[in-house]
């Protein structure tokens, strides 16, 4: 059974579905976090330390602490919009077409896969921005990747895997 | 093979929705659920589809017990409620989708749900550009496509037209003859009456 498709169709209905609302703000952050490591009157010179944090290398400043915690957020809701869109959406659709446990492991790699993906092209695209003013740490950057996974490893496991191996407790979505 | 309901009660939040219903679904016959919005028509659908996990009673299928279990009834597809797809895909990338899940079926057989539907002329329209009508043609493609053995029809035809509607009433007779168990629900009576061999009304949480 294939429902692979089906569950990286969930993750482009998701990212453009949330675009506005999820990016804009991202590259507000992202933006924050240039302007004030410019510090554009130059007073402070660029180093290689105030840039690191824009890739989530260090952590030493409450802006850094709000990027942060903005990632993790930001990862904690794409999780839920993701592991609960068919049960707003049809869930007769693909329940009764395909083992719902197999279906919900097969959907947590797919995520895992497109979280990893987005670790990657985020880090390159910061990369090549700041050529030349940093250098690769492969053991910050795999943190980062591990922080992200555990997360939506532990909302899996936690709240989506129980409900999905008895679907019958979906009720709770129910008011008519 | 048949499916008995046996007194299956719902409640939600400690309000009664369905109250002490029992019926039994054989093969080759068309029931109707009839009653008005919020009657618990959708609910009951839900339930025999293995989606809700009733209070108290019992869903048995060809003699076993299906309430419990995380499985479903097999070969069983539905329509609830609202059909929601993919809005950036067409109607026929859509059921592609779902049909590669169980891969039993090529396009042909996908095209030939959506002439039966008489969709075949929109299929490559994306569904967010789908009227109501069209919306709910694709929900029945995506429900006979894989000629199940058992078809479960909420509100169908809400919004489609007559012609459309006549040309699935006939499939769905023909589909009976075949043997299958189709269940249906309206609050219209008349949708009802010209095919199902047994009409339930819903009143109340009761069914007669």
């Amino acid at each position: 059974m294939n429902s692979l498709g089906y569950s990286f169709q969930i993750v482009k209905q998701i990212f453009k579905g949330g675009f506005y609302k999820i990016f804009l703000f991202f590259l507000f952050l992202l933006g924050v976090n240039i302007f004030t490591t410019y510090n554009i009157s130059n007073i402070v010179p660029i180093t290689i330390d105030s840039i690191r944090f824009l890739l989530g290398l260090t952590y030493h400043s409450l802006l850094d602490l709000i990027w942060l915690m903005y990632q993790i957020g930001l990862t904690i809701y794409l999780s839920y919009l993701y592991f609960f869109y068919e049960i707003d959406n049809s869930p007769e659709f693909i329940f009764l077409r395909t083992d719902s446990y197999h279906f919900a492991i097969k959907k947590y790699f797919v995520f895992v896969i497109c979280l990893v993906l987005f670790r990657i092209l985020f880090y390159l695209f910061a990369h090549f921005v700041f050529l030349g003013n940093i250098a690769f740490s492969l053991s910050v950057f795999l943190w980062n990747i591990v922080l992200h996974v555990s997360i939506v490893t532990t909302i899996f496991i936690c709240s989506v895997l129980p409900i999905l191996i008895n679907l019958k407790l979906l009720n709770k979505n129910h008011s008519k | 093979m048949k499916i008995e309901v046996k007194n299956v009660c719902k409640e939600f939040k400690g309000i009664s929705i369905l109250t002490d219903v029992n019926m039994t679904f054989e093969d080759g016959k068309i029931y109707g659920f009839q009653g008005r919005n919020g009657t618990g028509k959708s609910i009951l659908l839900k339930i025999i589809c293995g989606l809700y996990k009733p209070t108290s009673g019992h869903i048995f299928y060809d003699g076993k017990e299906y309430t419990k279990r995380s499985e479903y009834v097999p070969n069983i597809r539905a329509l609830i409620e609202k059909p929601c797809f993919f809005p950036d895909l067409t109607g026929l990338e859509n059921l592609k989708l779902l049909a590669k899940i169980q891969n039993k079926i090529g396009e042909q057989e996908i095209l030939n749900s959506l002439e039966t539907v008489n969709l075949i002329t929109e299929k490559d329209k994306k569904f967010s550009k789908y009227s109501l009508g069209m919306k709910q043609k694709l929900g029945i493609a995506q429900v006979i496509m894989e000629d199940p053995h058992i078809l479960i029809l909420d509100e169908p035809f809400n919004g489609v037209e007559k012609e459309s509607v006549e040309k699935i009433k006939k499939y769905l007779l023909k589909e009976k003859e075949k043997g299958k168990i189709i269940i249906l629900t309206s609050h219209m009576e008349s949708d009802l009456t010209s095919i199902a061999d047994k009409i339930y009304n819903f009143d109340g949480g009761k069914v007669e």
